[in-house]
């Protein structure tokens, strides 16, 4: 009897457990695991860590393109002389990602705001052709192969652009295309903490 | 205006719904004259509530018809250019609305379990007005949660011109009426759980409780057959990859009170009829809701990450986590309370591991492992994750592994259960009925799968089963119609539903074993007039070209196959602008045995400039594009066998046995009060 006296706490024993780890999982400061949709929710958090391969992992090494992708890892991340850097998830099957690209472009000749690439759910070699037809902004491009970085970073959609500052934390969001009104209204904000930086 | 009132009504819902809880609460002290009164404050308070929700509801619906951008959730969720469909699906393919739809499902159920005529002074109309007044609790809970910090009803200060637009992966015919099934499966455990709480709250946990509840899991259980259903059919044809399960957390989510809902419904059946698992049962009651919280909220609150998750704020997290816990916590204790005390549960009336019971715990314990196995699957890469090890993502390998072999053993035993007598069974009568069906299956998996290819014996064993499955229970209710037709139209509703649930089982094994053996598969590169042999048809690619949609663009492959190409496939991917999406539309074609379904993969590069959007001024004639060609024999048996288990759950809840001490019933509601044991008992002995 006394047995089963005790047997009958076991499932509220579980569930305390239970709604222990959740809380923990919830509350903990800087948690990855929720996925981060919102402006407001993801602004001033640190970038998620990430270590992405180079093309040539993918066997693709005869190709003259291969070294279009030498892989991405968080800690590579370099603030230009701006105190800023770019983040670009892009795809070479994604249609919008081919407007955004001339804006793309045109960030990159301001050398003081490197961009980094990020091929979501892509193979090396369709994303290295993608590259050396189009044109190449990145400073450094990893492979995203089952969007684990996309996670991380909470892509809702393709593409998406983030601005990071020195300490690694995002300041600003670009959802969708990086072109007309994103891409003015991203270059006001580029000013702006440039020149709180400077 | 309609916002603003509908607002209004919601926050009379929660002053309605803890009337409810109160006076409902309160007839655990109280009695004689007194009880009536209360007793019909809390129905009344039940109808009501009913009425506010589904009048705050409507507003919604509303507001997305005119598609008022003065309001947030409209904004997010809807566009001028949708379709009528789909604003009126917009209204709970969000947060906010799905909540509004999940707490009128709950109010639905509240004023259900609330409706008939009972002696006031009897045990089951307390045990009615107590649980009506758990649902108040519940009702009040999740309204606080929707007013509180999901409020759909926000308004814009400055209004844009147009939505945001649904997620297009929604904007779906299934997809829109798979969220109220799901809910009326979710929520309909939510009825068994106020029974559970409102028994151990009264201590009074007999066959009478089973019989009262029963109906309620049978219709719980049967809506979330076929919400899940048609979340499967919908992931088969749209999400473009031919599967039909994936183990998505998400899914997972729904198959766990699915599991613990099913075991529910055979324990309660072995209460109702021999008063026996009485504690068990009661328990499972509390998990099934309990895991239907922890699908619906937990998926969603952030904590666990899942590509499906809706975007939630920390402070909504955390209430919906404090909600959760003291809805699920506060039963746990009840139970443990009450439970503890001696004699406070029936005593389980003896009975042979080879009986109806015996069966019966069999088909509970391996339903409950595998729930287990589920949740263990499920919030494993956040237990890793919390100890702070790199996560890991549990997939399909895992599931396959754990979930197939503890479900495979209750197919054989399902055919053979339903002739076991309670109490104690022999096992050799039965070998010498169930000789010819097991030769037939035998002989027939033999002729239909060996030559095939030996290497499929896993999906000849299903083929196996399922056939087994079927004869067997054809076999049990012909026996039981005495082989005559007039014997089969007497048969009580229960038999007749659970002949049809188990027939529907053993169609979806038999949909799941052909496709797993017989599935083609083929990616491959055609250019336009391209000519390929799939499946026994010679499939010609006609070429793509954009097409223009209500609110999307898409490119258009169109295939031809079959004798004078008579079948046409035309695969889609489509782009959504508002949504900035890209969607793959399969085509399906359903020739009698199984679906031709094909996708359109990428353009070949080759052919294509770059950097211009796909399709542009090349001429589309000239573009090769990937396919992906796929054939699934018998998948369609899959839905239909859950359609048809679905039925069967709804057949067996029209049953006498869940009528319980209605006037209507015909026999006088306080003998049955008094002597309880006996009006079951007759009912058990005539089968």
């Amino acid at each position: 009897m006394n047995h089963r006296r005790l047997m009958v706490w076991l499932p509220l024993a579980l569930a305390v457990l239970l709604a222990a780890g959740f809380t923990v999982a919830l509350t903990k400061p800087q948690n990855n695991l929720a996925i981060m949709t919102n402006q407001a929710v993801l602004l001033d958090l640190p970038i998620p860590p990430f270590a992405l391969a180079e093309a040539a992992a993918e066997g693709v090494d005869g190709s003259p393109h291969y070294d279009q992708i030498r892989g991405l890892a968080d800690g590579d991340l370099v603030a230009g002389s701006s105190g800023l850097a770019l983040v670009n998830f892009f795809a070479s099957w994604c249609a919008p990602c081919r407007i955004e690209h001339p804006f793309l472009m045109r960030l990159a000749r301001d050398a003081s705001v490197p961009l980094y690439g990020i091929a979501y759910r892509d193979t090396g070699i369709k994303a290295a052709a993608y590259l050396v037809d189009a044109g190449n902004p990145f400073a450094q491009v990893g492979l995203d192969p089952d969007g684990d970085a996309a996670l991380g970073f909470g892509i809702t959609g393709m593409p998406e652009t983030f601005l990071i500052d020195a300490d690694g934390r995002i300041r600003f969001r670009v959802q969708g295309p990086v072109s007309g009104p994103q891409f003015d209204q991203l270059v006001t904000i580029i000013d702006q903490l440039r020149q709180e930086a400077g | 205006m309609i916002a603003e009132l509908s607002h209004f009504l919601l926050i009379l819902a929660l002053v309605i719904a803890l009337v409810q809880a109160g006076t409902g609460l309160a007839l655990l002290r109280v009695g004689g004259d007194q009880a009536l009164a209360y007793s019909l404050a809390t129905r009344r308070a039940a109808y009501g509530q009913l009425a506010l929700v589904t009048g705050a509801f409507a507003g919604l619906i509303y507001l997305f018809l005119v598609s008022d951008f003065s309001v947030i959730t409209v904004v997010q969720n809807s566009h001028s250019a949708k379709p009528l469909i789909y604003k009126i699906a917009g209204t709970w393919g969000n947060h906010e609305g799905s909540l509004l739809l999940w707490v009128l499902v709950l109010a639905l159920f509240g004023a259900a379990v609330a409706r008939g005529t009972l002696d006031p002074d009897s045990h089951h109309a307390k045990l009615r007005d107590v649980t009506v007044a758990v649902h108040g609790l519940l009702s009040v809970g999740f309204l606080l949660l929707l007013i509180g910090t999901s409020n759909p009803f926000g308004r814009l200060a400055e209004p844009p011109i147009d939505g945001q637009d649904l997620n297009p992966l929604l904007q779906d015919p299934a997809l829109a009426l798979h969220p109220p099934l799901l809910y009326l499966g979710y929520v309909g455990f939510a009825s068994t759980f106020a029974f559970a709480v409102a028994g151990l709250l009264l201590g009074r946990m007999d066959r009478d409780w089973a019989r009262a509840t029963g109906r309620y899991v049978l219709i719980a259980w049967a809506a979330l057959t076929v919400g899940i259903a048609l979340g499967s059919w919908w992931a088969y044809y749209e999400l473009g990859w031919g599967g039909w399960w994936f183990w998505d957390p998400v899914e997972n989510a729904s198959l766990m009170p699915w599991l613990a809902g099913t075991a529910l419904l055979h324990s309660v059946h072995v209460m109702a009829k021999r008063q026996a698992l009485a504690s068990w049962t009661i328990l499972l009651a509390i998990l099934t809701f309990s895991l239907s919280l922890l699908g619906t909220f937990l998926v969603r609150s952030g904590v666990l990450t899942s590509v499906h998750a809706f975007a939630l704020d920390p402070t909504r997290g955390m209430f919906i986590l404090i909600l959760i816990g003291v809805t699920v916590t506060g039963a746990l204790a009840l139970y443990g309370w009450r439970a503890s005390q001696p004699g406070s549960m029936p005593a389980n009336p003896p009975f042979a591991a080879i009986s109806r019971e015996g069966s019966l715990v069999f088909n509970n314990v391996l339903l409950a492992l595998a729930c287990a196995v589920v949740l263990l699957g499920t919030l494993y890469p956040l237990a890793l994750q919390l100890l702070g090890l790199p996560p890991v993502s549990v997939g399909p390998p895992y599931f396959e592994a754990t979930v197939i072999p503890l479900m495979a053993p209750l197919l054989p035993v399902l055919a053979i259960a339903p002739f076991l007598p309670w109490r104690a069974a022999s096992l050799s009568p039965l070998m010498r009925k169930l000789r010819v069906p097991a030769l037939v299956v035998i002989i027939l998996s033999l002729i239909i799968i060996w030559p095939d290819e030996p290497k499929r014996a896993l999906a000849s064993a299903g083929f196996a089963l399922g056939l087994w499955v079927i004869l067997g229970t054809l076999m049990q209710w012909l026996e039981r119609a005495g082989y005559r037709w007039s014997g089969a139209r007497k048969l009580p509703a229960w038999q007749q539903g659970m002949t049809l649930a188990h027939l529907g089982v053993g169609i979806m094994v038999l949909g799941i074993a052909g496709s797993a053996a017989w599935s083609s598969d083929r990616i491959l590169r055609m250019a336009p007039g391209d000519s390929v042999a799939f499946a026994g048809y010679q499939v010609t690619f006609k070429g793509a070209a954009q097409v223009q949609g209500p609110n999307y663009v898409a490119d258009q492959g169109i295939l031809r196959a079959g004798d004078g190409d008579q079948i046409i496939l035309a695969p889609e991917k489509r782009w959504y602008p508002v949504a900035q999406m890209r969607t793959t539309e399969a085509a399906i074609v359903f020739d009698g045995w199984g679906n031709l379904y094909a996708t359109l993969g990428q353009p070949d590069e080759a052919n294509l400039p770059l950097n211009q959007p796909v399709v542009t001024n090349v001429d589309p004639a000239t573009i090769a594009w990937s396919l992906h060609l796929q054939y699934h024999p018998m998948i369609v048996l899959i839905w239909l066998g859950s359609g048809v288990m679905a039925l069967g759950g709804v057949w067996a809840a029209l049953d006498r046995l869940f009528r319980l001490g209605h006037a209507k019933s015909g026999r006088r509601p306080d003998a049955q009060a008094a002597q309880p044991s006996t009006a079951t008992a007759d009912m058990g002995a005539a089968e």
